[in-house]
């Protein structure tokens, strides 16, 4: 498996503070990479050393199969496109004005202003001086100019920030179909879990500076599922059932709680409680915090 | 509602560093003022009218605007950064109320400002130019006149900030203002031009009285330039839009 | 460095900069114009009166006008939050390369005007005196040095702070500071930069009579040690400023 970004043991102190403490990433080729992590983890600082925005307290990192040095750190990045923080637009250019100032610097040409305003959907707005964009276009503006030149590798932070629900559903599509459609491989950065397992297919977990886990989603999916609430109408009438599959039946809120299972037994289960005439009204999934993930996470010792 | 205005507009200066430039302007003028006095005494004979041109002089003809529109702009700053405009114009007060309120403000700090000018005239006078007695209560008079003068400059200073997001921009146009007020003043048209009015009232290029008789037409100057900015600024504020 | 000076006049357009460089000698036209003595009356050498109170003039002025001008070249950046994707896009270098070049332009540009206007007050006003024209580039030299180095120490405060405060108050104290190192005693004005026009004129006051009223001006030699130490003083914030773009983190 081709690795995009890699980086050997990435650090950033500030004072005593270890902002990024050794983290190691293994981006694949063609991936949506979800990079995770509460406020405060480390992402932001992570990212912008990946591209040479910080320099790194120690470590190293590799782009598009090579080490990134002050040599080659801009050819590298013009085939890559980003947007950290907040998104950048003079306020006193239209959109299209900022969108040519940062072709010209590209080197790309300008006709891909056109496409690049079509996907994020700025065409009707492209006119107006970006000090009369609302936060949403403003984002929507950034992600243009991260899109301009078609880059073989892009890096947003929250791309999602200040969209509106029919916008993030418009960027979760664009994204999540960005590989298949141009080749690209993507790394996003979010706070938002929900958001993120519509989105990618890897993940990298960030705690206070450092890499918990990293791995593909269907693996974090596993560790996150939580507990299950079944609504039955004769509670006495299934729990032999239950205690008949090693479950020890507690009532809670009038509804029993199931331990985490997978779905086959899931399945299983509900249909010997239904056939058991109890009833079985609702199956609710509760789905872990992040927090209890990285607790469960620890606990496992699946840590990298 | 104005003192609500006035009473928040007061709370944004607190530990500010505007305290410093409000400081050291007149400090630097009072140590060139009182050095050129002593330099000079052949020529200046008239004692403290003396030593309140030297004060005074270039104080009045640059700085003040200079200084008015460091004030104004720094005032206007907080509403322009981030979107604190919505903020304002949101709030259950009629935005001249607003308006007034910062203009209360500039005057507040601008009289501050001239009574440091003169703190530090009477202190330099008796401790370095042994000057004897007091100030002729003159200049007392020219120092409140300047402020009555100088109070419609306020006003369009704080239309200029309000207006043009920039900082430094308004305060330049201040400067490249008190340059031409002053050409005005020389050639005796000052009654019409705002930041001559200043320079007028402070009396800081003659040792005579300028306005001896013509106070009429000093104060209704004054009135009328500084109606025409608040109507300008009760204009603007209701009828553009909020642009934050 | 064509691709990032591109760069910055797209990012000029519209921002009425360049409104602000005409401006400043448009104002050194009035003062000069309006207090110019007449032609043959008052003073024997006219011309080069109104040579000797430009600098004056531009000890005022120059100050919070390259303030004005550094701050706003590098404050655009910053309210359009650009540096972080600028720096992706092109080095820290040429960035600063291409900053430095239209400030530079834009200074080259007030000053050749501001000499241009001088020289047109007194063709207006009809002078005859004949000022060598080494002279008026001895004048156009030494403004373009001191209003260069003024322009490079403000883009550092500006790089520094991005408060636009400290910045412009160090401008409208330094005016007022150059302005008054003017009138004390001469070695006053060496340590004070911003008023640095002053001691480098080249036209002095050899006699003023009271009574008739008249004043007579004559030329004195270059101050090259003097000229030279302003430049050397303006590759020195060059540097400073360069070096500042260079370590800022984003």
């Amino acid at each position: 498996m081709q690795t995009v970004i890699e980086t050997k043991s990435l650090c950033k102190t500030y004072g005593r503070q270890k902002a990024v403490d050794h983290v190691e990433l293994h981006v694949p080729q063609g991936s949506v990479y979800g990079f995770i992590g509460p406020n405060g983890a480390g992402k932001s600082t992570t990212m912008k050393m990946l591209l040479g925005l910080i320099h790194p307290t120690e470590g190293q990192v590799f782009l598009l199969g090579q080490e990134m040095t002050e040599r080659n750190r801009l050819a590298l990045l013009r085939q890559t496109g980003s947007l950290i923080e907040t998104p950048s637009g003079y306020l006193h250019l239209t959109g299209q004005e900022n969108l040519q100032v940062v072709a010209d610097l590209k080197g790309v040409p300008r006709r891909d202003i056109a496409r690049v305003l079509e996907i994020v959907d700025l065409t009707a707005d492209r006119n107006r001086k970006v000090g009369q964009y609302s936060l949403g276009m403003k984002q929507r503006l950034g992600i243009a100019m991260a899109l301009l030149g078609s880059p073989k590798l892009l890096i947003l932070d929250e791309p999602t920030n200040g969209l509106d629900p029919a916008g993030i559903q418009e960027m979760r599509d664009l994204i999540a179909n960005m590989p298949a459609a141009t080749g690209a491989t993507v790394l996003i950065s979010s706070h938002l879990l929900g958001e993120m397992e519509q989105m990618v297919g890897f993940v990298g977990i960030l705690h206070q500076g450092q890499l918990l886990f990293e791995g593909s989603l269907r693996e974090l999916q596993r560790h996150s599922r939580g507990s299950f609430s079944l609504r039955v109408l004769q509670p006495q009438k299934a729990a032999p059932v239950l205690k008949g599959r090693g479950i020890a039946p507690r009532l809670e809120k009038g509804a029993l709680t199931l331990p985490p299972l997978r779905d086959e037994e899931l399945a299983g289960l509900v249909r010997a409680v239904a056939e058991s005439g109890a009833g079985v009204v609702g199956l609710t999934a509760h789905s872990k915090s992040l927090e209890e993930i990285f607790l469960s996470l620890t606990q496992t010792q699946e840590v990298k | 509602m104005f003192k609500r205005c006035l009473v928040a507009e007061n709370r944004k200066l607190h530990a500010s560093p505007i305290w410093i430039v409000f400081f050291v302007l007149p400090v630097i003028s009072a140590i060139y003022g009182t050095y050129n006095y002593l330099q000079n005494l052949g020529i200046l004979t008239d004692q403290w009218y003396s030593l309140w041109t030297q004060h005074t002089l270039f104080y009045a003809l640059f700085f003040f605007p200079v200084l008015v529109g460091v004030y104004a702009a720094y005032l206007w700053r907080l509403e322009h950064m981030g979107h604190n405009w919505n903020l304002i114009m949101a709030a259950p007060v009629r935005p001249l109320c607003l308006f007034l309120a910062k203009y209360v403000i500039v005057l507040k700090l601008v009289l501050l400002t001239q009574m440091l000018v003169f703190a530090l005239y009477f202190f330099c006078g008796k401790a370095f130019a042994h000057l004897p007695g007091l100030p002729p209560l003159e200049t007392f008079l020219y120092l409140l006149r300047g402020l009555v003068g100088g109070q419609c400059v306020i006003a369009l200073q704080l239309i200029l900030s309000m207006l043009i997001r920039s900082f430094a921009v308004p305060v330049f146009i201040g400067l490249a203002g008190g340059v031409v007020g002053m050409l005005t003043a020389s050639k005796g048209i000052g009654l019409a031009f705002p930041y001559a009015l200043m320079q007028v009232g402070m009396n800081s290029n003659k040792s005579e009285d300028i306005l001896a008789g013509s106070y009429g037409g000093f104060i209704l100057a004054s009135l009328v330039w500084l109606l025409l900015f608040v109507g300008l600024a009760q204009l603007l504020l209701t009828r553009r839009d909020v642009r934050s | 460095m064509p691709r990032s000076l591109h760069a910055e006049f797209q990012k000029a357009w519209r921002r009425h900069d360049l409104l602000i460089c005409l401006l400043l000698p448009v104002i050194v036209l009035l003062w000069s114009g309006y207090s110019a003595p007449d032609g043959a009356g008052s003073t024997v050498n006219a011309f080069s009166a109104l040579f000797y109170s430009a600098p004056v003039m531009n000890a005022i002025l120059m100050p919070v006008g390259m303030a004005v001008l550094a701050n706003r070249l590098w404050d655009v950046e910053i309210k359009g939050s650009f540096p972080k994707l600028l720096y992706t896009l092109q080095s820290r270098g040429s960035l600063f390369a291409a900053k430095a070049a239209l400030g530079f332009g834009e200074v080259f540009l007030i000053a050749a005007l501001e000499t241009a206007c001088i020289l047109a007050v007194g063709r207006w006003k009809g002078y005859t005196e004949v000022i060598p024209p080494v002279h008026i580039l001895y004048f156009f030299v030494c403004t373009l040095a001191v209003c260069t180095m003024l322009f490079f120490s403000e883009l550092l405060l500006s790089v520094l702070l991005t408060n636009p405060l400290p910045a412009l108050c160090v401008g409208v104290v330094g005016a007022l500071v150059g302005l008054f190192s003017a009138f004390m005693p001469p070695v006053v004005s060496l340590f004070v930069p911003w008023g640095y026009f002053i001691p480098l004129s080249s036209f002095v006051l050899v006699s003023w009579d009271a009574d008739a009223r008249i004043a007579v001006y004559g030329m004195r030699d270059f101050r090259w040690l003097l000229l030279f130490w302003a430049i050397l003083l303006a590759a020195g914030f060059f540097l400073f400023t360069w070096r500042a773009i260079r370590q800022k983190e984003v």
